[in-house]
């Protein structure tokens, strides 16, 4: 085969680095045989890398520093309440002053009587993971704190027995927080590793790296791998919102994993069945087809993905199971985005433009991140609302939005167009 | 049963803040500093790199927080609101400090450095590299810089850097994708050249 001389450009090589590039077949092959294109790659891989990881440098706070500082930013932060007109030396003269010869002894002297005074509070302070220092407080500052701050929220641990905790109090559990967003029935598990609830509703942070499980009426355990997320659960159901980074839920009914990204969200039905019920519907139409299929046999690779699996089976001409097996990767595979695809195609297939509808709703998030088909599943969102004549026409402006130059954008605003 | 009153360090943010501004405690808001500290200088480290001037940057990020602490609306966590603080006080350093006189000798010393570690002829200390990154981030726009930053070393969202640029999304992404391309013309174009 002739190989293509045309060379990448930086744009292809940093579209390709973000995942928003497929390499054809061709550009593949011309790459393996082109130094100048894979030193490109690389040189632009070994760029970014340089820049994401070569700039996080740890810095341990020194305490002369932070006094000082402290000294200088409150005096700026009563500046209008306090009459301290008459003080001349501003922000950028403290910087300076900082560094310069001149006030540095005195600043530093006056750190250092502070200083001493806290390390007189508490030699021992406890450097916590997320760089706060946690030091021990005098007796006498207690005392002043009682009285001046009248505030019902305190931190305390999480019971060790279960109880029920009212609305807004945060507990601690060694560097985690949790935040009670409802009267929550809530406390450590026996073993003490993992935080029991069961009606209500809390907020979770929790420091990346740290282990933490939280047991939901001894079905659902969260695995927190990130840093917060709410959950709510109730008598029927229990949801799982992330705010940020990532957590799994694990069903002990089936065993099943899930994991959670960041925005995501997952609600359940607590019910001696199965989790919640995914809107495919089994139409009638459906079972007589499944009638006829049932017939032949289905071939299927034990070990294979769903996606690969649900492939072998529509080869096999048993739809219902390619459709079963479809959904499973959507729910539980990797390559959601093509499960998705490949339903919808099954569904556009029948003409169902209500089912891919009704599809695309309920996995919006797959649809959303898409890359590689997403410029295809939202024109079929948009021709099927068009057909089933929904007033609704998200699809259509998502397409137009995020696909301007799209190849369809023209038929799709004539199809706009012409409704109006 | 003995009422349990919370010491400084077990307070949370907002309460130290409300004693630092309405009781004028100054120990609370030592506490509030030492607290931040660390994370203040990573972050500013990160956007503005290890140098010296990141020290007053951070220092200026406090100063900036006494200043508008009042305005503090308590509709999201102190740190979200001192992260930020923090991003646009690097941003408005960045750009009042940014010459464009800057001069590529440190673009030409990276480009051997990176030639030879590319050569297996010395493995550069993470030191050298993260100065090496700075040399090339500091010829770019403050702009772009900024942006670049926030995307790959802050992971931020377009999003999240559109709110705090306050520059639309799409100027976001074009500048970020400007600042790989200059950078990588800055970098491997010249090495090119020498070769």
């Amino acid at each position: 085969m002739a190989q293509i001389k045309k060379h990448l450009e930086i744009e292809e090589i940093i579209a390709f680095s973000d995942g928003n590039l497929e390499l054809l077949p061709h550009m593949q092959d011309h790459i393996r045989n082109c130094s100048k294109c894979s030193f490109m790659i690389r040189n632009y891989d070994f760029m970014r890398h340089a820049v994401t990881t070569n700039r996080h440098i740890s810095h341990f706070p020194d305490q002369k520093k932070i006094e000082a500082l402290s000294d200088a930013s409150f005096k700026i932060l009563h500046g209008d309440v306090t009459t301290e007109k008459h003080e001349s030396s501003p922000l950028s003269i403290f910087i300076r002053g900082w560094t310069s010869s001149i006030i540095k002894p005195l600043t530093a002297a006056t750190a250092a009587v502070l200083l001493a005074a806290i390390i007189y509070a508490g030699f021992l302070s406890t450097a916590s993971s997320d760089g706060t220092m946690d030091t021990p407080i005098a007796a006498s500052d207690m005392e002043r704190t009682a009285v001046s701050y009248e505030k019902p929220e305190i931190k305390i641990s999480v019971p060790e027995s279960p109880a029920v905790k009212e609305k807004d109090v945060v507990l601690k559990t060694g560097r985690s927080k949790i935040r009670t967003l409802a009267p929550t029935y809530i406390g450590m598990s026996p073993d003490k590793n993992s935080v029991l609830m069961k009606d209500g509703k809390i907020k979770v942070s929790v420091m990346s790296g740290d282990d933490f499980r939280i047991n939901i009426k001894d079905r659902f355990t969260v695995r927190v791998l990130g840093t917060s997320f709410i959950l709510d659960s109730s008598s029927e159901r229990f949801s799982v919102e992330v705010i940020r980074g990532l957590v799994e839920v694990v069903d002990s009914f089936d065993n099943s994993v899930t994991p959670l990204s960041e925005k995501m969200s997952k609600t359940y039905q607590i019910s001696p069945e199965k989790v919640e019920p995914r809107p495919v519907s089994a139409g009638k139409k459906r079972k007589i087809e499944d009638k006829d299929e049932n017939e032949r046999k289905l071939f299927v690779t034990p070990d294979a993905s769903f996606l690969t699996q649900g492939r072998e089976a529509l080869d096999s001409g048993k739809k219902g199971a390619a459709l079963q097996l479809f959904i499973m990767e959507l729910e539980r595979g990797e390559k959601k985005e093509t499960a998705l695809f490949e339903v919808s195609r099954i569904y556009a297939n029948e003409g169902s433009n209500s089912k891919i509808i009704e599809l695309f709703d309920a996995y919006n998030n797959v649809l959303n991140s898409g890359k590689l088909y997403k410029e295809e599943l939202l024109i079929r969102g948009c021709y099927a609302q068009h057909r089933a004549e929904s007033k609704d026409r998200t699809f259509c402006t998502q397409y137009i939005d995020e696909f301007p130059r799209g190849y369809k954008r023209n038929e799709i605003m004539e199809l706009m167009n012409d409704e109006k | 049963m003995e009422k349990h009153i919370p010491g400084l360090c077990e307070m949370e943010d907002i309460e130290l803040l409300d004693l630092a501004i309405d009781h004028k405690d100054q120990k609370a808001w030592t506490e509030l500093i030492k607290r931040y500290y660390t994370k203040v200088s990573a972050t500013v480290y990160r956007i503005f790199g290890y140098d010296s001037e990141a020290e007053d940057i951070v220092q200026e990020v406090f100063m900036e927080l006494a200043k508008c602490a009042g305005n503090f609306r308590r509709d999201s966590q102190f740190s979200t609101f001192l992260y930020r603080v923090s991003v646009n006080t690097a941003f408005r350093y960045i750009k009042r400090k940014t010459s464009k006189d800057i001069v590529c000798d440190s673009v030409e010393l990276l480009v051997d450095s990176l030639a030879l570690e590319k050569n297996g002829d010395c493995i550069l200390e993470a030191g050298e590299r993260a100065a090496m990154v700075n040399s090339v981030l500091k010829t770019l726009s403050p702009d772009k810089r900024m942006a670049i930053v926030l995307f790959e070393v802050e992971n931020l969202t377009l999003k999240e850097i559109s709110d705090l640029l306050k520059a639309p999304l799409q100027t976001v992404w074009s500048r970020i994708y400007n600042a790989r391309k200059e950078m990588y013309d800055k970098i491997f174009g010249n090495m090119k050249k020498q070769r």
